[in-house]
């Protein structure tokens, strides 16, 4: 062949120009921010539930955790610069997860001790968003369950409030005096949140509105709720029908405190819930299962955040459960 | 307020090709073309002629080993025969042709006269001396690491009437616009090769025509026209039933894949009209209400092309060669255009992927995968260098359809870590993947 000459190619017209890429042209999504974003529009209903109810004083911890929340985000990103930058609005989702499920008289140093037990060892510690292999808002709230019990009580929050029902949480209730508990509540009044529970997260009605939004778009996939209810449904069935004395009616398990705000905003966080669609299948069954069986057979109340992260952990281990690559060699 | 809003609204799924013109519009000749001679992994051409010298369109150029010949598409001088880079980001020797307006060569001049459908060896034969794509569509040879190896015999032809691109509509163009020629060229197939199984994928709403004309010819498949069902790979693989490995060719298993705008150049080599000079393409996205299908000379700048319809390039921030999924965005206006189907123009500002972004494990790239790899952990673990462990996630499957990347919400550069992966298995030089070797 003949000697050929290497040229330079033309200086490119436009420095534009240099923006020279491969794969996919167009982009459904535009950062992580607008599925935070996405995911704090959903806790607009329940939000706005909460402020309706109590007033000033739902929006005071909100604030205060948001405030508290990215302040804590900010420190650590001068300290240590990583990819998870707070502009990406997770620790503002992560605040009103945790705010939810606060007393609606939690002191602002618990809040505070809260924010920093959510961003710093929840989330920052492991590497930001998306390493975290436990949800953060529901580590702080192990954590703070466990620090300060007493604070943590929600039913001494709510006690100024005249509502015409039975002023204790309905599961400390049901765990206190037995099914016969179930009596005292109408499931009307805890569909609409006329119950002792956290600042919001007893809001069931306004919780599921927001679930079935994130839903509509896709944010989180039908599986892992469907699961975590049918889970939740049969082994409250069963248990009730065998200690019929113990357990309470699956829809007193289904409907009181934050059981479904769990199913639908703490199990199905990105980061700790498995990706497959079968294993997230699973994953909310195995969780509908454990918080049963915390709520009966352990001295906790309301398990929600031992359950979240005892299932969190299996994570990982579910996401093993993989359709084959198709045409894989054999190298 | 309208922020808000616009977290309610789900992004349309590709933006939308809302109407087309069917007119074939010809290109005309520009001041010079640039030929590229090596097509990695397919062929590599040989100049047969010298700088200086003056060339008539129609005349060859190049010859590869095999005896593939590449033509001059117009009539001019000879400038220089430098290099390259191609669309596909390809450094190729090339040859420069400044147009002179000389007369084009007489079909009589290229070829004597038609060959028999029957005749196999003298059909190869034409279909090389007319560049029409030969080497990865019938013909029994090929070189492969400067060996000749003998290559199955083809037992299956699969004739794309659908481009996998949804932008790219020359193959559904030429399929209703010359239905009979494609007829008859369907038929001189099924006479070269009286064995194999004839498959002809149809777009679903030209169901009517295809049946009335190909029926009997063909298998007919219809593809909806959905990007994620038209992925070639994949169309193959549900027709034949079997999965080729992304990193095996289609010819090496005795399946030949071509386009109908190909089927249409074989009846005019076998009837000895022209040799394979001109090319169509489709020209579509922002700032065109309708997207235009050109023909043009091979070899004309992408400059150029835009220029025929009015446009230009430094009005766009990306203009892509080949459809938004799998082509590829050009830094330089006179990048040569080849063999490309498509061109693809963005005008807006758009980030082709936010490169700090740190995944979240949402998964949306494995749920969507149509190969069920788990993307989701590969990415991660290809940015953080650990290409041992990739491994057993087997990147090699990823044929780079680019739908993970197209999902991701955090626009990670996902399609552009696999393929370094796959790279990196292949030329790197911590690990040297040989097909079907061990590591």
């Amino acid at each position: 062949m003949k000697e050929l000459k290497i040229v330079q190619q033309p200086t490119p017209t436009d420095a534009r120009m240099l923006d020279v890429a491969v794969g996919p042209h167009y982009r459904l999504g535009s950062g992580i921010a607008e599925i935070n974003q996405r995911w704090v529009v959903a806790l607009f209903p329940a939000m706005a539930a909460s402020v309706y109810t109590f007033g000033p004083a739902a929006l005071r911890i909100f604030g205060l955790c948001i405030f508290f929340a990215v302040a804590f985000d900010l420190v650590a990103e001068k300290l240590a610069p990583s990819r998870d930058l707070t502009s990406n609005w997770s620790s503002v989702l992560l605040a009103l997860l945790l705010a939810f499920m606060l007393p609606l008289n939690a002191p602002w140093w618990l809040m505070l001790m809260g924010c920093f037990f959510m961003v710093i060892v929840g989330k920052k510690i492991f590497g930001g968003v998306g390493s975290y292999p436990a949800q953060p808002a529901v580590l702080s709230l192990a954590i703070l369950q466990l620090s300060w019990p007493a604070r943590m009580d929600n039913t001494a929050a709510l006690k100024d409030m005249d509502w015409q029902v039975t002023m204790v949480e309905p599961l400390r209730l049901l765990k206190s005096m037995g099914v016969s508990a179930e009596s005292h509540y109408e499931w009307f009044d805890l569909l609409l949140g006329r119950q002792v529970a956290g600042t919001a997260d007893g809001m069931v009605l306004f919780v599921l509105i927001g679930g079935l939004f994130l839903l509509m778009l896709r944010e989180i996939q039908w599986q892992l709720p469907a699961g975590f209810i049918i889970g939740l449904l049969t082994t409250a069935t069963l248990l009730h029908l065998v200690h019929p004395e113990t357990f309470a009616s699956p829809m007193f398990y289904l409907l009181s405190g934050g059981t479904l705000f769990m199913g639908f905003f703490l199990l199905t966080d990105h980061t700790t819930s498995p990706v497959n669609r079968l294993p997230m299948f699973l994953f909310g069954l195995l969780a509908g299962v454990l918080l049963i069986l915390i709520r009966g057979y352990s001295n906790h109340a309301d398990g929600i955040a031992y359950a979240v992260l005892l299932v969190n952990l299996c994570s990982p281990l579910m996401d093993m459960i993989r359709a084959k690559v198709k045409g894989a060699e054999n190298v | 307020m309208q922020g808000l809003l616009k977290l309610l609204k789900k992004k349309p799924m590709l933006p939308s090709l809302s109407s087309h013109d069917p007119v074939i519009r010809q290109v005309e000749d520009p001041d010079h073309v640039v030929i590229p001679l090596d097509y990695p992994g397919l062929v590599r051409y040989l100049p047969t002629v010298e700088a200086g010298e003056s060339v008539r369109r129609g005349q060859v150029i190049g010859k590869s080993r095999l005896g593939n010949c590449t033509f001059a598409s117009i009539s001019g001088k000879v400038k220089e025969i430098t290099t390259v880079w191609t669309a596909q980001s390809v450094h190729s020797p090339a040859i420069v042709i400044e147009n002179n307006g000389g007369q084009p060569m007489a079909p009589e001049e290229i070829f004597d006269g038609p060959v028999r459908s029957d005749d196999k060896v003298a059909v190869v034969a034409r279909m090389r001396e007319a560049g029409v794509n030969p080497p990865w569509t019938f013909s029994g040879r090929d070189y492969k690491d400067g060996e000749i190896e003998d290559l199955p015999s083809v037992k299956t032809v699969i004739i794309t009437g659908v481009r996998q691109e949804t932008t790219i509509l020359t193959s559904q163009l030429l399929l209703e616009q010359h239905a009979d020629k494609v007829a008859d060229g369907l038929k001189r197939i099924n006479t070269l090769l009286p064995e194999a199984r004839i498959w002809l994928t149809v777009p679903d709403h030209l169901q009517s025509l295809a049946e009335s004309k190909f029926s009997g010819l063909a298998e007919l498949a219809f593809l909806p026209s959905k990007y994620p069902a038209r992925i070639e790979r994949e169309v193959v693989t549900r027709l034949l039933g079997r999965r080729i490995p992304s990193r095996e060719s289609y010819r090496s298993h005795g399946i030949a894949v071509m386009d109908v705008e190909y089927v249409l150049a074989t009846v005019d080599a076998m009837d000895g009209l022209s040799p394979f000079i001109q090319k169509c393409l489709t020209i579509s996205g922002a700032g065109l209400e309708k997207a235009v299908t050109v023909r043009f000379p091979l070899g004309s700048s992408l400059k150029h092309i835009l220029a025929s319809q009015g446009l230009k390039v430094s009005d766009y921030t990306r203009p892509v060669v080949g459809g938004p999924m799998m082509g590829f965005a050009q830094y330089s206006e006179l990048t040569p255009i080849t063999y490309n189907n498509g061109i693809f123009l963005i005008a807006e500002d758009v980030a082709p992927f936010d490169a700090i972004a740190p995944c979240i494990f949402c998964g949306r790239c494995t749920r969507v995968c149509p190969v069920n790899i788990q993307v989701h952990m590969l990415n991660r673990k290809i940015e953080f260098g650990q290409l041992e462990s990739a491994m057993e996630l087997h990147p090699e499957a990823c044929h780079e359809c680019g739908l993970c990347g197209l999902v991701c919400p955090a626009e990670r550069p996902i399609v552009q870590l696999l393929h370094f992966c796959n790279h990196e298995m292949t030329h790197g030089e911590r690990f040297n993947w040989t097909d079907g070797g061990n590591p």
